[in-house]
């Protein structure tokens, strides 16, 4: 079956609240285990979540995850109700967890448009059987209140008042009048917020056709007029009607009639009636309750009202409506745009003959429109900026499952969970958090009588702290457990032929990086959590996506120390824009070291026939981008172009150039798909267009080093 | 044999909701709100009311929310209890949550998103109660 979310916002609500519910649920669950025990606002907190997840997920017909859901809630409710003593704490959040699970792998199908067909027949067994247990020990719970809870499963119970209007009051004197033909004159006067009062006139109207003989009503257009209903709210629905019903009956069939606030009743003379009966009537069916007076149908009312008055239900909604959640495409087509007027606007204000322009006011405007953009860049930047904390949230359940498991104690400390990345970072950093994190318990951490012995803390500590250096965020993943053996890894390397340069060569950054590389595992037994040699090479891969970097230290005893470098967006780069013959190349400014003309005697040859340029006594390989790229009418003497520094991972290189343009704030596009599927570019991260219209490549610095290098 | 009305105004649409509709029971055509209401009251004063009301929301005159609410509101207006109320689905292409929202909050049964899936529409059938035996 196919489903196509677009036209089905039902369906992306229903992922996106349970999704966040298990979430929650997640947190509350892991909180509670940590505080000892379930609190009772922890226990009806939880059973609320699964009640909703329940709910909802009847309504979307996924009958596995319902389920599953009604069973942990049956358990909860257990326990909010007989508040059993000595209750096994982890052994329930083990079984709940498992189900939030389970339920998160179905909702992911759900949202990769695949059947959400797990079987959760083993799961609700295991969650029968405990419960079975539960109430052999504590005993049974009452039925009472949840049977009725039961009862909302399928569907949302309309919310209505029960009070009935008492219309005694408004009655007249009259009473007893049994005459033959009486007429009456009855205004209604609906409930202030019934809504929909023409249509409830109808509806009176359908009825009270029955009983009577003649019958007419102001507004006389109800049914096809749908602005009749604010008339009627202002003025009251007047009824004439003829009946031989005892005035009784005809009293109570209006008091059963819900939603009416007032009833004027009262008899007339049978000669008010006529004013309706001399208009024609084309047909008189029960659809044509025409009215003849005009000054009868609008009486002593201004219509202004009927206008004035709004539908009081659209105020309703969108006043409840403070948070949107919006979809990321369209925030990165709005970032895209803003980049577009960026650039179009730096066209703008600095073409010649723009610049030409002698007035003043051209000159405050165009400063105006520079600022707002500017403002307007940053704004959307904060938009698509999100709070790490979730994610980081995310790693106390890593943290407790391989506890668990392991059989070690482990307190994850949390920093700087409030630092905010770019949307589409946090969906990168994610995965290498969580490998890294699993690392550290399983191969950092010792055992608990290690730690004991080496005089450290019974438990393992590992913090996890985020913070903004310049424009880059930095994430810290640091342990306290048994640190690097750099023999061992190096060992390793040379079983699996991973040694890219000679040993001797390596710096202890270089060695630890060596555990990032895929298939790499010190570790002899395969574990569920590590071994495999997958997983830390993710980090590399993902880092790498986002323009990110990782360093790796460590000190043995000491604990292992991992930071991942990422920028803060990638959308905008200050860039030093430079000439290669006609060609503009954009260089990230954060890499650049210096630039400078060096002297005929500091280039130089090595033995392989690479140029090398010797500053302060270090020598740096030159990149020549007019060889690298093709460029011809480029400068080709060292000393006549400009040579440029660049860093990256710490590797440094020289490139050359023709000349320096000047520093630019720079919207980066990704290269067309027309040229990425050509072939694949070394050492371009993107393009840019310039203020004069010309196209500039941006430079990726850590593909360039690493070109020069092979 | 059950009652059904089908309120839809659009033709093919309700070609095909009678000929799917037919093997549970009766049907009855209407094509917009207001006959949707006169169908119903009629179907209250003979005694025998819908069993099963399938209702599309865009429809001229009185659009089948507004229809849904009044039926709701009539049934509570009689006294009639949840368990003997009429079936109401909506089945419609409008898919805002609001719609949806408003449609649950007025007390329709399902909620069907046009096109719809024939298969999923017998299996809530089942689950609203409106047949016992799966055909």
């Amino acid at each position: 079956m196919t489903r196509n979310f677009e036209n089905e916002p039902m369906m992306e609500v229903y992922i996106f609240e349970t999704t966040q519910n298990l979430e929650q649920l997640e947190q509350v669950i892991i909180c509670s285990e940590k505080n000892g025990g379930f609190t009772p606002d922890d226990v009806s907190e939880i059973f609320r979540f699964m009640h909703t997840i329940k709910g909802s997920s009847a309504m979307m017909l996924f009958d596995n995850i319902e389920k599953v859901a009604h069973v942990v809630e049956d358990i909860f409710y257990f326990i909010r109700e007989q508040k059993p003593d000595g209750l096994d704490f982890s052994a329930v959040s083990d079984l709940v967890l498992e189900c939030v699970d389970f339920i998160k792998a179905e909702v992911k199908k759900i949202a990769d448009l695949s059947d959400a067909d797990g079987d959760p027949v083993f799961l609700i067994e295991q969650l029968n059987t405990f419960l079975d247990e539960l109430r052999n020990i504590f005993g049974a719970e009452s039925n009472q209140n949840k049977n009725q809870k039961k009862q909302q499963q399928y569907y949302i119970p309309q919310e209505k008042k029960q009070d009935l209007p008492s219309t005694e009051d408004w009655l007249a004197q009259e009473s007893g009048m049994a005459s033959e033909g009486a007429c009456y004159h009855v205004i209604v006067h609906y409930d202030d917020d019934c809504k929909m009062e023409n249509i409830r006139a109808y509806t009176l109207v359908f009825g009270l056709a029955e009983m009577v003989e003649e019958v007419y009503y102001l507004p006389a257009d109800i049914a096809d007029n749908p602005q009749t209903a604010s008339y009627i709210r202002e003025n009251g629905f007047e009824i004439f009607f003829k009946t031989e019903i005892s005035y009784e009956e005809i009293k109570a069939h209006f008091e059963n009639i819900i939603y009416i606030d007032q009833l004027l009743f009262r008899e007339i003379e049978d000669h008010r009636l006529d004013a309706f009966r001399n208009t024609p009537k084309e047909a008189p069916s029960i659809d044509n309750f025409a009215l003849p007076d005009r000054d009868l149908c609008m009486p002593a009312s201004s219509p202004a009202n009927v206008i004035v008055t709004e539908d009081p239900q659209k105020n309703n909604t969108t006043a409840t409506q403070k948070m949107i959640s919006v979809n990321v495409d369209k925030l990165d087509n709005l970032m895209n745009l803003v980049g577009e007027l960026m650039i179009t606007e730096s066209m703008v204000t600095q073409c010649p003959e723009v610049e030409a322009i002698q007035s003043e006011n051209f000159h405050k405007a165009s400063i105006e429109l520079h600022k707002i953009t500017v403002e307007l860049q940053d704004m959307v930047m904060s938009i698509r900026m999100v709070p790490l904390s979730t994610t980081f949230v995310k790693m106390n359940r890593i943290v407790r499952d391989m506890c668990k498991k392991l059989n070690r104690e482990v307190v994850l400390d949390l920093y700087g969970e409030e630092t905010e990345v770019d949307k589409n970072i946090i969906e990168h950093i994610s995965d290498p958090l969580m490998h890294i994190i699993r690392n550290a318990i399983d191969h950092g951490i010792e055992s608990e009588a290690e730690r004991l012995a080496k005089g450290k803390d019974k438990a393992g500590h590992i913090v996890l702290e985020a913070k903004n250096v310049g424009s880059d965020v930095l994430i810290v993943i640091k342990d306290d457990g048994r640190g690097l053996n750099k023999e061992r890894i190096l060992e390793k390397a040379r079983q699996n032929d991973l040694l890219t340069k000679p040993e001797a060569e390596m710096s202890d950054r270089d060695i630890f990086k060596l555990i990032l590389l895929p298939g790499f595992s010190t570790k002899e037994n395969i574990t569920e959590f590590s071994g495999r040699g997958v997983g830390m090479d993710v980090v590399t891969k993902n880092l790498d996506e986002v323009g990110g970097t990782v360093l790796v230290d460590s000190e043995v005893d000491h604990g292992t120390t991992i930071t991942l470098k990422i920028p803060l967006t990638l959308a905008i780069v200050e860039g030093m824009n430079i000439r290669v013959g006609k060609s503009r190349y954009t260089i990230p400014i954060t890499t650049i070291s210096e630039s400078f003309r060096p002297d005929q005697k500091d280039c130089m040859m090595d033995p392989d026939n690479n140029e090398m340029v010797m500053i302060r006594g270090q020598c740096y390989p030159i990149l020549r981008l007019h060889q690298h790229y093709q460029i011809k009418n480029a400068e080709t003497d060292l000393t006549k172009g400009i040579l440029i520094m660049v860093e990256q991972e710490e590797k440094v290189i020289c490139v050359f150039a023709d000349e320096l343009l000047g520093q630019q704030q720079v919207v980066v596009k990704a290269l067309p798909n027309y040229v990425n599927s050509m072939k694949k570019i070394l050492g371009l991260a993107g393009c840019t267009l310039l203020p004069d219209g010309s196209i500039s490549l941006i430079m990726d610095i850590s593909g360039l080093t690493g070109l020069r290098v092979q | 044999m059950k009652r059904i009305l089908i309120v839809e105004d659009d033709l093919s649409s309700r070609k095909f909701l009678f000929k799917f509709m037919s093997r549970f029971g009766d049907c009855d055509l209407v094509v917009d709100g207001l006959e949707a209401i006169d169908a119903y009251l009629l179907a209250g004063q003979e005694g025998s009311p819908y069993d099963l009301i399938c209702l599309d929301v865009m429809m001229p005159k009185i659009d089948g929310i507004q229809v849904l609410k009044t039926i709701r509101d009539l049934e509570q207006q009689n006294g009639i209890t949840e368990k003997e109320r009429s079936k109401i689905i909506m089945t419609t292409v409008l898919g805002e949550t609001q719609t949806v929202q408003a449609a649950f909050d007025y007390g329709c049964n399902a909620y069907a998103s046009k096109p719809i899936d024939i298969a999923k529409l017998t299996e809530v059938l089942g689950k609203i109660g409106f047949y016992e035996e799966p055909l």
